[in-house]
């Protein structure tokens, strides 16, 4: 399960990203909020970081609140076309497991 | 200073999130530290009191469980892109196998692709119509324009060749070629290399 949770909230990031920039803590606390997408909220800068060394993401300082700059993530044109691939993929992958996993179609 | 001081908390967990994060390359270590800085110091107001860092540190997760997830090798391993390779082998060797239309499949491929960009798409397309097979075409037709024919002379025994045609001078021959066979060499040196920046 925890190979599967990492494995889609990549893309949930980048999907996040592409409404708007956001900030590391705030791109957490979203993620944080939504129950269950996320084990520990530190574990979502290591995947932040892999993310912008396969270029998807890319990062500028911008001024935040007091002295203090705020690293801010952005979707790249890589990171776009990855997330289009990946939503595409994803409803045939979705609906494959769920009619296996329940044949009788308790979902429908 | 008492050990649940909220200032010593958070001194641990940065104390053991460093130990935790020394097998990993500094390219990824001093990311994470300072990112797990810039966010504690979002995460606790100032004078935020003992159970407010708790729930903050708690919320963080483990430093341990942080630096593991930094060591994680993504599991899906890039598969082999086939229709790009195809692509590029129709589009610089496709001339040869069948004149022109070995290129044009090369250029389809190319256009339906969705690892490369509009420019790379464009690049590849134009840098040169027909391929490498186009320009040994190119190079034939030339050849039969502007042909030399030698003759060897009755006295002396000497050998008068003569061009008919255009003749191009020695340097434009060299630079034509060079443009020629570079132009695809360097365009399909780009595709290659996007396509392994490409996930």
């Amino acid at each position: 399960m925890t190979e599967l949770r990492r494995g889609v909230v990549e893309y949930c990031v980048l999907a996040l990203l592409e409404v708007e920039d956001r900030y590391g803590f705030d791109l957490v606390r979203t993620m944080s909020a939504m129950g269950g997408l996320v084990t520990s909220q530190g574990t979502v800068y290591p995947l932040l970081n892999r993310l912008k060394e396969s270029r998807l993401v890319s990062t500028s300082w911008r001024p935040g609140t007091g002295d203090r700059a705020r690293k801010y993530y952005q979707l790249t044109a890589e990171g776009s076309l990855a997330l289009a691939r990946f939503r595409s993929e994803w409803r045939t992958f979705r609906e494959m497991v769920e009619l296996v996993l329940f044949p009788a179609g308790e979902l429908r | 200073m008492t050990a649940s001081d909220p200032g010593r908390l958070v001194a641990d967990f940065r104390r053991r999130l460093r130990e935790a994060a020394q097998a990993l390359p500094p390219a990824q270590r001093e990311p994470l530290l300072e990112q797990i800085d810039a966010h504690l110091a979002e995460a606790l107001p100032d004078g935020a009191d003992e159970l407010e860092v708790r729930r903050a540190l708690d919320d963080l997760g483990p430093p341990e469980l942080i630096a593991a997830a930094a060591e994680v090798v993504p599991a899906d391993r890039p598969s082999v892109p086939w229709l790009e390779v195809l692509a590029l082998v129709f589009l610089y060797v496709g001339g040869f196998l069948v004149p022109i239309g070995g290129w044009l499949v090369g250029v389809i491929l190319l256009a339906v692709s969705r690892r490369w960009r509009l420019s790379d798409k464009l690049l590849g397309a134009l840098v040169w119509p027909g391929g490498l097979g186009g320009l040994f075409i190119l190079g034939l037709v030339w050849g039969t324009i502007s042909s030399t024919s030698c003759t060897s002379g009755t006295a002396g025994g000497a050998t008068i060749c003569r061009s008919t045609g255009f003749v191009a001078p020695e340097w434009l021959v060299i630079a034509g070629l060079a443009v020629l066979i570079l132009g695809p060499l360097a365009v399909a040196t780009r595709l290659i290399l996007r396509l392994r920046e490409a996930p």
